[in-house]
């Protein structure tokens, strides 16, 4: 699905909400080749970044050079660690660079208003804090965001979306995923 | 030497297809001021202006991008420390085209030359350790021009250099005249 939306630039920070995805990337571009840490092939790239902002770093540097759009995936836990770099450096006002950001959803509130109020899951108790400040955060970090669809028709018009208003409007454009999505 | 000393120095190894990324702070507003003064253009320069310690992850991912093209990241004491990690990541890609210069001054100097580890620490080893396949510590410009001759010359990269440098900078060191917009342009014009 994300190939198909011609990205070609993959890095992050591994999360279990988002597991199958990484197992997934992993598999299509091993990140171990010859002679050093080097993911993908030639058209498609993979790097397990050290943190979060060092993986929006990378991806930005990746897309100035390329020109074209690069996903960053993450725990919500580990926006905090990604905060600088997207004010101060992908924000629109600074370096204006689009990157489609994969967030796994951890403490995600057991009643989420405006999602159609179903329930969520329980979660461990570090979890629940990050997991409630995690749209409020993205809010104030002028972050649009979508929270992924269970329906794989609806999440695959999502992710089209979501690249084409993160090329459109040369920002980086978040997508939630809650736990349970990628299972 | 003066950072401003080291810089130039280092320019004069820099070729004009090369890339250039400049840490956030003194550092890249010096850049920017050499290249006026040499009536050299700015466009082969990415000044990180906001986020500290992300200088070489910006200069890895435009090195992975461009294979064929030399990017050389413009790196300080205080950032290198501040994102340890990310030495971890360039060393582990084994980029050939990487060149990483760390200008070593001891303290924060953009914001007061409050202290840092830079002095306790050693650099060349640490990148060593990390995968670097050639590192050097310079002092001087004579030594900082032999040491980026045999960067220059080394078929293996990624390649560091620390250079020690003194703190402060001139009275009259100014802020980049380009929007961060325009800077933008004309890099991705010339990098793509």
């Amino acid at each position: 699905m994300v190939i198909k939306n011609n990205i070609q630039f993959f890095t992050g920070v591994p999360d279990s909400v988002l597991k199958k995805f990484c197992t997934v990337l992993l598999s299509s571009f091993p990140p171990f080749t010859k002679g050093g840490y080097r993911g993908g092939n030639k058209t498609v790239r993979h790097i397990i970044a050290a943190n979060e902002g060092g993986a929006v770093a990378l991806a930005a540097g990746f897309s100035l050079a390329s020109g074209k759009i690069s996903l960053v995936y993450m725990q919500n836990a580990g926006l905090g660690n990604a905060i600088n770099p997207l004010t101060s450096l992908v924000n629109k006002e600074v370096y204006s660079i689009p990157m489609i950001l994969l967030i796994g959803w951890r403490g995600q509130p057991r009643l989420r208003q405006g999602f159609g109020g179903q329930a969520g899951t329980r979660d461990e108790l570090q979890h629940i804090k990050e997991g409630e400040s995690l749209l409020p955060m993205l809010k104030a970090l002028g972050v649009t965001y979508a929270i992924l669809s269970d329906s794989l028709p609806i999440a695959e018009k999502q992710i089209t979306l979501a690249v084409n208003i993160a090329k459109k409007q040369s920002t980086p454009y978040a997508l939630i995923v809650p736990k349970g999505i990628f299972a | 030497m003066k950072r401003e000393e080291a810089i130039e120095t280092v320019l004069d190894y820099i070729a004009s297809k090369d890339i250039v990324v400049a840490t956030t702070g003194k550092t890249g507003r010096e850049l920017f001021e050499l290249r006026e003064k040499r009536k050299e253009s700015h466009r082969q320069d990415f000044l990180n202006i906001g986020a500290m310690g992300h200088a070489s992850m910006i200069t890895l991912g435009i090195a992975l991008a461009k294979p064929r093209r030399t990017v050389w990241c413009l790196d300080g004491d205080g950032a290198l420390v501040m994102h340890m990690g990310a030495l971890a990541i360039v060393g582990a890609t084994r980029s050939n085209n990487v060149r990483h210069i760390v200008l070593n001054n001891g303290c924060h100097d953009s914001v007061g030359g409050q202290p840092t580890a830079g002095f306790a620490i050693d650099i060349p080893a640490i990148a060593y350790a990390c995968g670097y396949r050639m590192t050097a510590r310079a002092a001087s410009i004579r030594a900082l021009q032999r040491a980026l001759q045999k960067m220059c010359a080394h078929p293996k990269g990624p390649a560091l250099i620390e250079v020690i440098i003194k703190p402060g900078s001139r009275a009259d060191l100014g802020r980049p005249a380009l929007s961060p917009q325009d800077m933008k342009k004309a890099f991705t014009k010339f990098v793509q």
